[in-house]
């Protein structure tokens, strides 16, 4: 069973690779005299500035709020994760609407300084550099994240041993801290560059060719599947780099994880100028990237909103809903199947199993929708003439263009998320527990059913939640799979943004980043409980 | 295969790859007594209690609990079908269940009620009947030992096995916890195994022990015998501080018997100090006499080394207070059960 799942994970990934030295009746030459060198650039200029500004504020809020103490600094440990409330392409429609040329901040430029179009440059937020920083307010959580979660593992004994060693706060922090914190820092820096390269919304809003949205442009305006897909193996050569580069750093982790009964180290008093400009530091990215668009896209709901709000809201938000509960559902029962295998018989077979069902999430949507679409009209294609030729009748496309196919996609992008969360889980559950409830009588789904699944509850609910707003959010395997005339929030958004009717978009937007709050709630509330579960753990021997 | 044997291994191996954990260990414990299996860290006996459990297989032997093969040619029990109980060291209590849905657990085969009244009646055994609704992590660690003991007691086993039971315990608790969970496993009639790198408690514990070492059982005796009759230095000096004593040394012509080319194992207290007179204190003339180099405290006793004038040094015990000091000439005699036990 393991294994079939993760066959069903690779069939798009396959059907991909498949698509080397196939004929794409000349649009592959084309692509690549034409606009394949400009995607690439693209595309390496967005990774490594994204890289660069997301790494400088990640680790810098990070070992603000977590080393130094200064006021509102505990507000900010979880505040810092909100923008990943807000998806990246409506970051895009805010930050466009705000500083085109008559947007608010122009406008009361030119009427403050009575300046006309010529007497002033301002930055042109469609581009590659507004690209960057629109992506890098949104993806900087991710370094935070893992940052954080590096610094306060960090033994206080260490640091304060740095410090007797005549090493100041700042030195010990570039001596010590940050070189031990290395390998956290770079497992968010990969997440950072995975989700920059599958980025479609935000940089197709931008007007910037990168290797995601000639994707689905091949497909679309050139209907070609096999260049689509020759395209994406680019796009799979960059991802299985980045997994070989983050399966390296998460190997060297392990020599810096330090034992779970160390105490944090005393954080460091700021001066008031010094707890200024660590504030400044750490509130800026928050506004750009969360509280600013949240508070437009309020603004515009509440005086130019969607019309049809109440019907849009019921249609759409339905399909949102149905979808995102059934793909919830499924990913959480198939990552408890294959987490539980993975931990009661772990076989190479099953590991390897493991590992290809947890790729997807490296994977952009856009290709993984390709891979899925390619895939299911072989087998269509396939059946359609077996039935021809046996029964002179053939079923016809009837899965392509279905809520399964759609599934299918999001099971194999998603399906490494709930598994990710299950398996994080299940560490915490001490072998210990299995030999237990074997010596007391119990075998393999008993231990599950009475043993692991009631201790994971909280756990399965974070693996479902966080797949939930993952599926609500995503856009380009929606887009490319959904069927004829079905419509979810995300591609409503989509498709009003691309026409300029942002005023309209922004009611279904609101209700895309009330929903992306709860990961971030649960985020946020999964780390305090690590934090009380360690405390827990130094005092019970006692 | 005898009926009233509790467990009984016999030649069991394993192998961790090409590592050897266990070498041909063989062991028996009656119903009702108390085993201790003694060893360094990596000494395999750990692992021969994974393996007696089920959760670790054996490479060669066989293993009988109450009487039924359960591991050997072609066999392999799953743990869930040995009749054996399993504290571990951490205690491994359920985080999700109260105090008593953790010992009810594992009863099967009677009604709820009936499953409650027997889990009470652990608890009650233990000490903890008060604390049936509490979860784990609400209680200190010697409650929770006492909550892993019940629990695994619950489903009567013939065999029970405890790996480091205590040594997550200060020493204050630990043997106020030892002696409850030694009365109730006694009374319990189950023939238990028990794990601990502490030689004091294997001692005090154990019925009888058995000394592991690099995979091999090297001693089984009970605590006495192995104590004053150690089959080689390591088993020795497990217990503590130990004098090797070489043929040339005059000491060992008094040790019984004196025939022999290889050293002999006398323990400190063994060997008591004599006064020396005044004139004869800053230089030992005769064999048997040295001056004190150093005074180690440990509580009731004094662990006293002094250096002979061929330059061996020898360990003696003396009682507190001692009026002992660096540079006193003593004289060194056996004791009588040296000489007349070796």
């Amino acid at each position: 069973m393991c294994v079939l799942i993760a066959c069903l994970v690779a069939i798009p990934l396959l059907q991909i690779i498949s698509s080397v030295g196939q004929s794409s009746d000349g649009t592959w030459q084309h692509l690549q005299e034409t606009v394949l060198p400009g995607y690439l650039w693209n595309t390496l200029f967005l990774a490594l500035g994204v890289s660069f500004i997301t790494t400088m504020i990640g680790v810098g809020t990070a070992w603000l709020v977590t080393s130094c103490q200064f006021r509102g600094s505990v507000i900010l440990q979880w505040a810092l994760l909100l923008p990943l409330a807000i998806p990246s392409y409506l970051l895009a429609y805010a930050a466009t609407d705000v500083l085109q040329f008559s947007g608010p901040v122009q406008t009361f430029l030119r009427d403050t300084f009575d300046w006309t179009r010529d007497d002033y440059w301002f930055p042109n937020a469609r581009s590659l550099s507004g690209a960057i920083v629109i992506l890098s307010v949104n993806l900087y959580p991710y370094v935070y994240l893992a940052s954080r979660t590096a610094f306060l593992e960090q033994s206080a004994c260490i640091r304060e041993m740095s410090r007797t060693l005549g090493l100041g706060a700042w030195t010990s922090f570039f001596r010590v801290s940050l070189p031990m914190a290395r390998p956290s820092i770079f497992i968010g820096l990969s997440l950072v560059i995975m989700e920059t390269l599958s980025e479609f919304g935000a940089v197709d809003y931008c007007a910037v060719d990168t290797l995601a949205t000639g994707i689905y442009r091949t497909w679309t305006s050139r209907g070609s599947l096999i260049a689509a897909s020759q395209l994406s193996l680019c796009l799979l050569g960059a991802v299985a780099f980045l997994i070989a580069f983050e399966s390296i750093s998460r190997a060297s982790r392990r020599f810096h994880s330090s034992d779970e009964s160390n105490r944090v180290a005393a954080r460091i008093p700021l001066s008031l100028p010094q707890a200024m400009a660590a504030s400044t530091f750490c509130w800026l990215p928050i506004l750009a990237g969360f509280v600013l668009p949240t508070l437009l896209f309020t603004h515009k709901t509440w005086f130019n909103g969607d019309q049809r709000a109440v019907e849009m809201l019921a249609d759409l938000g339905t399909h949102s809903l149905i979808l995102a509960t059934i793909a919830a559902t499924l990913a959480v029962a198939l990552g408890v199947y294959v987490a539980h295998a993975h931990r009661t018989h772990p076989t190479r077979l099953v590991r390897a199993s493991t590992r290809i069902s947890g790729l997807g999430y490296a994977i952009p949507g856009g290709v993984i929708a390709i891979g899925v679409m390619g895939a299911i009209l072989h087998v269509e294609n396939g059946l359609n003439e077996a039935c021809e030729l046996l029964f002179q009748w053939s079923p016809g496309f009837f899965f392509s263009g279905s809520i399964l196919a759609l599934l299918f996609a999001y099971q194999t992008r998603f399906l490494a998320v709930s598994l990710g969360v299950i398996q994080a889980g299940l560490t915490r559950v001490s072998p210990d527990m299995d030999a237990v409830s074997r010596t007391l009588g119990k075998s393999g789904f008993k231990i599950l059913t009475q043993v692991h699944l009631p201790i994971l509850k909280r756990t399965l609910l974070c693996a479902f939640m966080l797949v939930f707003v993952d599926v609500l959010k995503e856009l380009p395997a929606t887009l490319i799979l959904r069927p004829f005339n079905f419509e979810t929030l995300a591609v409503r958004v989509y498709q009003l943004a691309s026409d300029e009717r942002l005023d309209e978009a922004s009611t279904a937007a609101l209700a895309i980043i009330a929903a992306g709050i709860i990961p971030v709630i649960v985020l946020s509330r999964l780390m305090s409980h690590g934090s009380s579960y360690q405390s827990r753990k130094q005092i019970s021997p006692s | 295969m005898s009926e009233q044997k509790g467990l009984e291994v016999s030649d069991v191996s394993h192998q961790y790859g090409n590592r050897v954990s266990v070498s041909s260990a063989c062991l028996e414990v009656e119903p009702g007594n108390v085993h201790c299996l003694l060893g360094h860290s990596g000494s395999g006996k750990t692992t021969l209690l994974r393996i007696i459990a089920g959760l670790e297989r054996a490479l060669t032997g066989e293993i009988n609990i109450a009487g039924k093969r359960v591991a050997g040619e072609g066999i392999h029990q799953p743990t869930e079908n040995r009749a054996i109980g399993f504290v571990f060291q951490n205690y491994a209590l359920f985080p999700h269940l109260s105090v008593l849905r953790n010992v009810m657990f594992g009863i099967t085969h009677c009604s709820r009620k009936e499953k409650r009244e027997l889990a009470m009646n652990l608890l009650r055994q233990v000490e903890l009947s008060e604390y049936s609704r509490s979860m784990p992590h609400a209680l200190s660690g010697g409650q929770q030992q006492r909550v892993a003991l019940a629990r695994a007691l619950a489903r009567k086993p013939a065999v029970m096995l405890l790996d480091e039971p205590f040594s997550e315990l200060d020493s204050r608790l630990r043997s106020e916890v030892r002696e409850i969970t030694l009365r109730v496993l006694r009374a319990s009639g189950a023939a238990t195994l028990m794990v601990t790198h502490d030689p004091q408690e294997a001692l005090t514990a154990g019925d009888r022990v058995s000394v592991m070492r690099e995979g091999l059982i090297e001693q089984t005796a009970s605590p006495h015998h192995l104590y004053n009759h150690p089959v080689n230095e390591h088993t020795a000096r497990i217990f503590g501080v130990i004098n090797s004593i070489p043929p040339t040394s005059n000491l060992y012509r008094k040790l019984s018997p004196a025939d022999g080319n290889e050293n002999r194992l006398v323990r400190p207290e063994q060997i008591h100090l004599a006064q020396i007179n005044d004139d004869r204190q800053s230089r030992p003339s005769h064999g048997n006499e040295g001056v004190i180099v150093q005074i180690n405290y440990e509580g009731p006793t004094v662990l006293i080394q002094s250096q002979l004038a061929s330059g061996q040094l020898i360990w003696t015990r003396e009682f507190t207070p001692t009026q002992r000091h660096l540079g006193e000439a003593v004289q060194l005699v056996l004791t009588q059960h040296a000489c007349s036990d070796g």
